[in-house]
């Protein structure tokens, strides 16, 4: 699971009660909560990923089977058209991410990728 | 027979000497503090006992200077946030120039006062004198193990606090200290935590597009999950500066 920022100053204190200890489970912290949703995030761009192979795959398919019917192809056309957009969105987040940044604050934003590497 | 105790001569020649060599590096040691008994309001008996080096090479001297010849002998109790509150403590004349140790007495009976319920920790010390000011300043010599007594709480239990309220404190729960801090932090972290969340939901939109298949019903979906997701991302960007906007408003109020 990914751990996008180090979040320092909203590090969740320990609760001064004990009465918790030895129960089963693990203690949810702020910054367990951070770890989830960086997580869910880092989930969602992987399926990403895979979806996009299958996509341009399956839109291949209908180009294959469309064989030459102007309808069809067209479909195709429009599909795969739809689908590279979907890819640059996906591909761009980032990007869009910074963009938006870069133009409401001017420059001073800051903002990590998310690394997903465990 | 004479063989068999020859080698504990040489341990015993070599060993004590090496541990009250030790035992003296400091200057004096506490022989003995205890509290009897264990409770608070009512009379207690300190227990308090120390010897003081001044036996050759007399660590006294070094430890607190030459032509000192006194020390600080003192009962503290340590209170949270507060510091440490003498019990009793008094300075004590000690001649190392007599190059002897001497043990004192320091014991004395006393009625711990009451305060908030609780643990409450006490220990003992011996000081180097210092000139004038906090005994504390100066220079450490022994110090003993902490004493706790737990303080029961409700009525009837103890003296109630001489002057109630006066030295009331409780640690500031939350790691900002100013109004202002606090709401920066709570902005940061609605910054840390929606950043994630405009990632998902940006390639959220990116699979719609993905899957659409150029269906336009589905195409206008994603296309509007991108546009708000886009509009939320720049209200989160507009909220961290608008903090800073308010904060410019209020400064020009005030000149």
């Amino acid at each position: 699971m990914g751990f996008l920022l180090s979040f320092n100053e909203a590090q969740a204190q320990g609760s001064s009660g004990n009465s918790l200890q030895g129960a089963p489970g693990i203690n949810l912290t702020l910054n367990g909560l951070m770890n989830i949703i960086n997580g869910l995030a880092c989930w969602i761009a992987n399926i990403a990923l895979v979806l996009i192979v299958i996509a341009i795959i399956f839109y291949g398919i209908m180009f294959l089977v469309s064989r030459g019917d102007p309808s069809k192809v067209g479909n195709a056309r429009k599909a795969l058209g739809w689908g590279i957009v979907g890819i640059i969105v996906i591909l761009g987040t980032y990007t869009i991410i910074a963009s938006v940044g870069n133009a409401i604050t001017g420059g001073s934003y800051s903002f990590t990728p998310l690394n997903c590497s465990d | 027979m004479r063989y068999k105790i020859y080698p504990l001569f040489l341990i015993a020649f070599i060993l004590v000497p090496l541990f009250s060599y030790a035992n003296q590096s400091s200057g004096g040691d506490i022989n003995a503090f205890d509290i009897q008994p264990r409770s608070i309001g009512t009379p207690v008996q300190v227990t308090f006992r120390a010897t003081i080096y001044g036996g050759s090479p007399s660590s006294f001297l070094v430890a607190c200077g030459v032509n000192v010849k006194r020390f600080w002998w003192g009962v503290y109790e340590d209170i949270n946030n507060w510091g440490d509150t003498l019990v009793r403590g008094d300075y004590r004349t000690f001649d190392p120039y007599t190059y002897r140790n001497e043990s004192f007495n320091l014991s004395f009976s006393t009625t711990l006062p009451s305060r908030s319920p609780g643990n409450r920790t006490f220990y003992a010390v011996l000081y180097c004198p210092v000139s004038q000011g906090n005994p504390l300043d100066g220079k450490q010599i022994s110090r003993s193990s902490n004493i706790v007594i737990n303080q029961p709480a409700g009525p009837g239990q103890g003296v109630p606090p001489a002057n109630p309220g006066a030295d009331f404190s409780f640690p500031n729960p939350l790691q900002s200290q100013t109004v202002m801090e606090l709401l920066n932090g709570i902005i940061d972290l609605a910054y840390k935590i929606g950043l994630p969340i405009a990632v998902a939901i940006i390639i959220y939109s990116g699979i719609m597009f993905l899957t659409s298949g150029g269906n336009p019903g589905k195409v206008t979906k994603a296309r509007t999950i991108l546009l708000w997701a886009v509009v939320g991302l720049i209200v989160l960007f507009i909220g961290k500066g608008f903090f800073t906007l308010i904060q410019s408003i209020l400064d020009l109020a005030n000149g």
